[in-house]
């Protein structure tokens, strides 16, 4: 439709329109350049901002008495649940974005094996559609043998995965049971072992 | 490839716009396929759900503009810079200002308050940045704040849709009743209930602002200022406000307490922004009878059907009569008439003088429309 010379329209759509000035041409590439400028400095800013306060850590990660001896230190950004998760005495709970972790100690006299298959029994009994994996070595506190089993299921209408550790120790038996909704509990797992490692169990 | 498409390619910021698209829409595209993959069902539900919301919606936040319809091809690149571009900057932003957070504040502060704190700041500055790069590829579909509101609104929607996908995926995920019921709750969460209080209304605010700022240069700079920096605010306050944990002890006192909450927590700011949209709305009846004064009165407009355009609702009564009377073929002319005569206003705001040649041929184009229409008798 556009004619010779100076042209009068420019088709949009269906809709013919009078062909827009020179100004609505072309804009500069300086513009576009500062505009992409912002988007990436503000992601390499907050880039910058995690890791530089990577190190930085104002929760004081102050150690908790679980009982019998066993003392647990939350590792970074883990806070109590206590109002979530009641677990009862000689026990502690800790929450961190949707995943829950709890430490316990009770005495014991037998093996890890017995330890871990008991615990096991009570926690099919409060899932739907359980599954297992089999137990693998661990250890707990630096150097104690322990063991841990990685599960699924249904609790409340919500699928979960946990991870159950179990170790033994002069008659005191200590249990850690993290859950977290499916596909959440990897994000904790290196925290989890840093609590692992820190746990304090008397020898 | 039509003039519009001809001249968006000559744009830099067209350019930069593909680029981000093309890297972005890998992301978008690798994630939509695990979905795909791991729950089958659940994401094709989620599909089928949104699309029967987001087109109605879509569709609704298009005619707001009822004078001068956007262009299809900004409308749809606003969509995908909402639903690609902006979704993947915010959401590595999201996690990498998190992470700071819960290095310099407490960890239950993280958990109450950390969604309100950075994904204002985040999404909102990367749906802001698809307003300046629509500006920047098209400043002459930039006219009025009508224009921003739409635009912003397509941005929020975009984003909303995708984002929307992820959490329904992830209530399938968490779910272990099947894939079907955790879908449909969260869609009745997100979209039923809220989905009005959602990105759509954040940067619809934050497009009217932006289009004040860019459009009204008849008034004083400190003005446009103000208004775009007070509009920037609401957005994002209207975000924080949404994602804080206020009210959160009403919400577990049941559904109805739980709707109520909601309520109290979005419907300020929507009332806000209809306000604004009624504003914009009013301006731009004025500036259509201001642009057809010369043209009402004469063979191509005639009094009655000045009074019958500028209403939507009037002309959607006067079709329903010609399709009743004359026909649906006769609807059809008329429709076209209508968008016609309509566009004669828009063509007087972009030439100088009332003789240019576009406006000649447009009045002959009416003057055919309304001999084809009278031909039905």
């Amino acid at each position: 439709m556009n004619q010779s010379g100076q042209p009068i329209y420019t088709t949009r759509g269906a809709q013919p329109r009078p062909f827009p000035g020179q100004r609505a041409l072309r804009t500069s590439w300086r513009a576009s350049m500062m505009l992409v400028s912002v988007m990436f400095g503000w992601l390499i800013f907050t880039f910058a901002l995690a890791a530089i306060a990577a190190p930085n850590d104002p929760n004081v990660e102050v150690p908790v008495q679980v009982g019998l001896g066993v003392v647990v230190t939350p590792a970074d950004g883990w806070y109590s649940a206590a109002d979530d998760w009641e677990v009862g005495p000689n026990a502690v709970s800790f929450q961190k974005s949707g995943a829950l972790v709890a430490f316990a100690a009770e005495e014991f006299a037998g093996t890890n094996d017995q330890l871990l298959t008991a615990q096991l029994g009570f926690i099919e009994q409060d899932f739907e559609s359980y599954r297992s994996l089999p137990a693998s070595s661990s250890t707990v506190s630096g150097d104690l043998p322990g063991l841990t089993a990685l599960f699924t299921g249904v609790s409340s209408s919500s699928r979960l995965e946990g991870e159950l550790v179990v170790a033994t120790s002069a008659g005191t038996g200590v249990i850690m049971l993290a859950i977290a909704p499916e596909g959440q509990l990897s994000r904790v797992q290196g925290d989890l072992g840093t609590m692992l490692d820190n746990l304090v169990v008397p020898r | 490839m039509g003039a519009g498409a001809a001249r968006l390619t000559r744009q830099p910021a067209f350019w930069l716009f593909t680029m981000l698209l093309a890297g972005c829409f890998l992301f978008v595209g690798l994630e939509q396929v695990f979905y795909l993959a791991s729950y089958p069902g659940a994401w094709l539900l989620s599909v089928l759900l949104l699309a029967a919301t987001a087109i109605p919606a879509g569709l609704i936040i298009y005619r707001f503009d009822q004078f001068e319809p956007e262009p299809t091809s900004l409308v749809a690149i606003a969509l995908l810079w909402g639903g690609v571009v902006a979704l993947i900057f915010a959401g590595v932003t999201n996690s990498w200002l998190l992470s700071f957070l819960q290095h310099v504040m407490p960890a239950t502060s993280v958990d109450s308050w950390g969604a309100a704190i950075v994904a204002p700041i985040d999404e909102e500055l990367y749906k802001g940045a698809g307003l300046v790069i629509i500006y920047l590829m098209a400043r002459s579909e930039f006219e009025s704040v009508m224009d921003g509101l739409v635009y912003g609104a397509m941005i929020g929607l975009g984003f909303q849709v995708m984002e929307n996908v992820q959490y329904f995926m992830l209530a399938a995920g968490e779910s272990g009743v099947g894939q079907a019921a955790p879908v449909v709750g969260m869609f009745f969460l997100r979209v039923v209930i809220s989905g009005l209080y959602s990105h759509m209304m954040f940067t619809g605010l934050m497009g009217f602002g932006f289009a004040y700022l860019m459009t009204q240069r008849d008034k004083p700079l400190g003005r446009r200022v103000s208004m775009f920096a007070m509009c920037l605010v609401l957005a994002w306050a209207a975000h924080f406000v949404w994602n804080s944990p206020w009210l959160e002890a009403l919400m577990s006192q049941g559904a109805g307490v739980f709707v109520l909450a909601l309520i109290i927590k979005g419907l300020p700011f929507l009332g806000l922004l209809v306000l604004l949209g009624v504003f914009a709305h009013r301006r731009e009846c004025r500036a259509f009878a201001y642009l057809m004064a010369n043209e009402v009165g004469s063979d191509v407009v005639t009094p009655e059907e000045f009074q019958v355009l500028r209403s939507g609702r009037r002309r959607r009564k006067s079709l329903r009569w010609v399709k009743k009377h004359k026909g649906k073929p006769a609807r059809l002319v008329c429709k076209r008439l209508m968008r016609a005569q309509m566009n004669l206003a828009l063509f007087h705001g972009k030439v100088e003088s009332g003789d240019h040649p576009a406006l000649e041929a447009q009045r002959d184009m009416i003057r055919q429309l309304k001999g084809r229409l009278a031909a039905f008798g």
